[in-house]
């Protein structure tokens, strides 16, 4: 009985604790979008300058890693899928597996993977530092709101890097893997657009906006929050930055997952089913 | 929802209305505890007790010298008058307002009357010298670019940094990030101005230079108070005025004109 009540202890423990992490992010996106939209004193003119820094940096500098393996992800599953899909005479349905598994699943999971090996590592470090260099207090010194100066054009300019991104690693996916494996197989083009062009649906559009987005939003929220964290010494920032990588990839695979869920329950009950 | 935003901004609005100058610093019944920064559970030092109960109506419109012992709380208690730090427990007045009962935005339009100069640190890393000094005029939209330029352009030149500006902090001596930091709390033309050892690492020159700049920034730009610490006794007695002794977690005096510091 003891063991059966500290199990619920701690499941009660960690939920607590979970929700009131979840609680203390979301408040600090609002105070951060509450800082940079309403307070009239500031210029956005030095705001968007951090805007564009950070998309140059997230989103432009992650363009070669994101071709590489666009291009291998989408040439793995053309091959695969064309090689089964002959064995029982479906060749047509090359474009609907592309849709479903490329822009549906593995585009926003890989691209937000992607940017959080590259870019949630250095903006939870980066702002982990600030706060040990006293750069923060220095911020607040001269009246800079650190959250509408630091944080809120980081969660911008992440948001905005990620949908790129993952529009980036879809096209090359779809274009440049049937192009890597042109060598391979004797697809035409126009079989393969055309089946492409069936796939497509206005649906794909929306799951491709509201996961990116919000994977987008998870990264650099969290990794900011975390990175805020850091009390004054700098042998925290490594801690803050394991937990910030760990706690983004949860959270945004989580995302994914339900997101996924739902809208195939939504099919299901489309169709009837349930 | 969006009501309650728009009083608040009408609310910030006519606060900076309002506002005019700093009259009135007083400290009641403050209380500043530092808690352990150890989350790993790995150190065994307790929370810190920086200030109990502390109640001072500060002087005004003078130069004031914070004394005490090391460790007694002289860089907190400059933290606290910078609004930096927020008491534990206590009210700190400036004018009518408690600033422990403040938003950042509610305290905002204080914050631009009081320049601050840290004793280490606090130089943005990632910008150059100059941006560091331009950013609090161009991030507050108050002025153009090319006065703002101008203005920085004064301050390198008095600090002694011009050639050495497009340097990131990093790159540059201490004593140029110094001279940086202190150029900066002078960079909004406080009317408070608050300088944690602001002569460490300068030479004499420089040292002269900001005496001389409290000087003209009392004449001319409308500076009043001013709150610092120091060791060296030189700059204590160009700077004149009265000091604060701290000691067992409270001020425990003021004291008169000193007869070693000319006024």
């Amino acid at each position: 009985m003891a063991m059966i009540l500290s199990y619920f202890d701690e499941v009660g423990h960690r939920l607590i604790k979970t929700v009131s992490y979840t609680l203390s992010v979301l408040q600090m996106v609002y105070l951060s979008c509450r800082a940079a939209l309403f307070d009239q004193a500031q210029g956005m003119r030095t705001v968007f300058s951090v805007v564009s820094a950070q998309i140059y940096f997230t989103g432009w500098q992650a363009m070669p890693l994101v071709t590489i393996l666009a291009l291998a992800s989408g040439a793995i599953i053309i091959l695969q899928s064309t090689a089964q899909l002959n064995l029982i005479g479906n060749a047509a349905f090359v474009g609907n597996l592309m849709v479903m598994i490329i822009v549906r699943e593995l585009g926003p999971l890989m691209t937000a993977l992607i940017v959080i090996a590259r870019s949630g590592t250095a903006v939870s470090s980066e702002i982990g530092n600030m706060r040990a260099n006293r750069e923060m207090e220095a911020l607040e010194s001269v009246g800079i709101n650190p959250l509408s100066y630091i944080v809120f054009p980081r969660i911008l300019g992440g948001v905005l890097s990620v949908l790129c991104l993952a529009f980036y690693f879809n096209v090359i996916a779809l274009i440049g893997g049937y192009l890597v494996t042109r060598f391979m197989q004797d697809m035409p083009f126009s079989f393969y657009a055309e089946s492409l062009a069936q796939a497509f649906s206005f649906e794909d559009v929306e799951v491709f906006l509201l996961k990116n987005s919000f994977s987008g939003m998870i990264i650099f929220v969290v990794c900011c929050y975390q990175g805020m964290l850091v009390k004054q010494s700098a042998h925290e920032v490594p801690q803050v930055t394991t937990k910030a990588v760990v706690n983004s990839i949860i959270y945004v695979t989580g995302f994914n997952l339900i997101v996924t869920t739902l809208f195939y329950l939504n099919k299901l009950m489309v169709l009837g089913i349930i | 929802m969006i009501n309650q935003f728009s009083k608040k901004i009408d609310a910030l609005r006519k606060s900076k209305i309002a506002f005019h100058s700093i009259d009135r610093i007083e400290f009641k019944s403050i209380y500043l505890q530092y808690p352990t920064n150890d989350d790993a559970g790995m150190s065994r030092a307790k929370d810190k007790i920086v200030f109990q109960e502390m109640s001072f109506n500060f002087p005004t419109d003078e130069n004031i010298l914070i004394e005490g012992s090391m460790g007694s709380g002289r860089s907190s208690l400059l933290k606290l008058l910078a609004g930096l730090v927020i008491p534990t427990r206590g009210s700190y007045f400036i004018n009518d307002c408690d600033f422990a009962q403040m938003s950042f935005e509610e305290f905002l339009p204080y914050r631009l009357y009081i320049g601050y100069a840290f004793d280490y640190g606090g130089l943005l890393a990632n910008r150059t010298l100059r941006d560091n000094l331009l950013i609090p005029l161009l991030y507050h939209n108050q002025m153009k670019s090319s006065e703002a330029e101008a203005r920085v352009k004064g301050m390198l030149d008095v600090f002694k940094i011009t050639g050495h500006e497009n340097q990131r902090p990093a790159s540059v001596s201490g004593a140029m990030r110094k001279a940086t930091v202190v150029a900066r709390s002078f960079i909004l033309h406080p009317e408070m101005l608050i300088l944690d050892d602001p002569f460490v690492g300068l030479d004499d020159e420089q040292g002269k230079n900001i005496v001389e700049l409290i000087g003209v920034h009392r004449r001319q730009y409308g500076l009043r108070h001013v709150f610092y610490t120091t060791r060296y006794e030189r700059f204590v007695k160009m700077l004149g005025g009265r000091s604060i002794v701290l000691a067992n977690s409270k001020i425990t005096g003021l004291e008169k004109e000193d007869v070693r510091r000319p006024a």
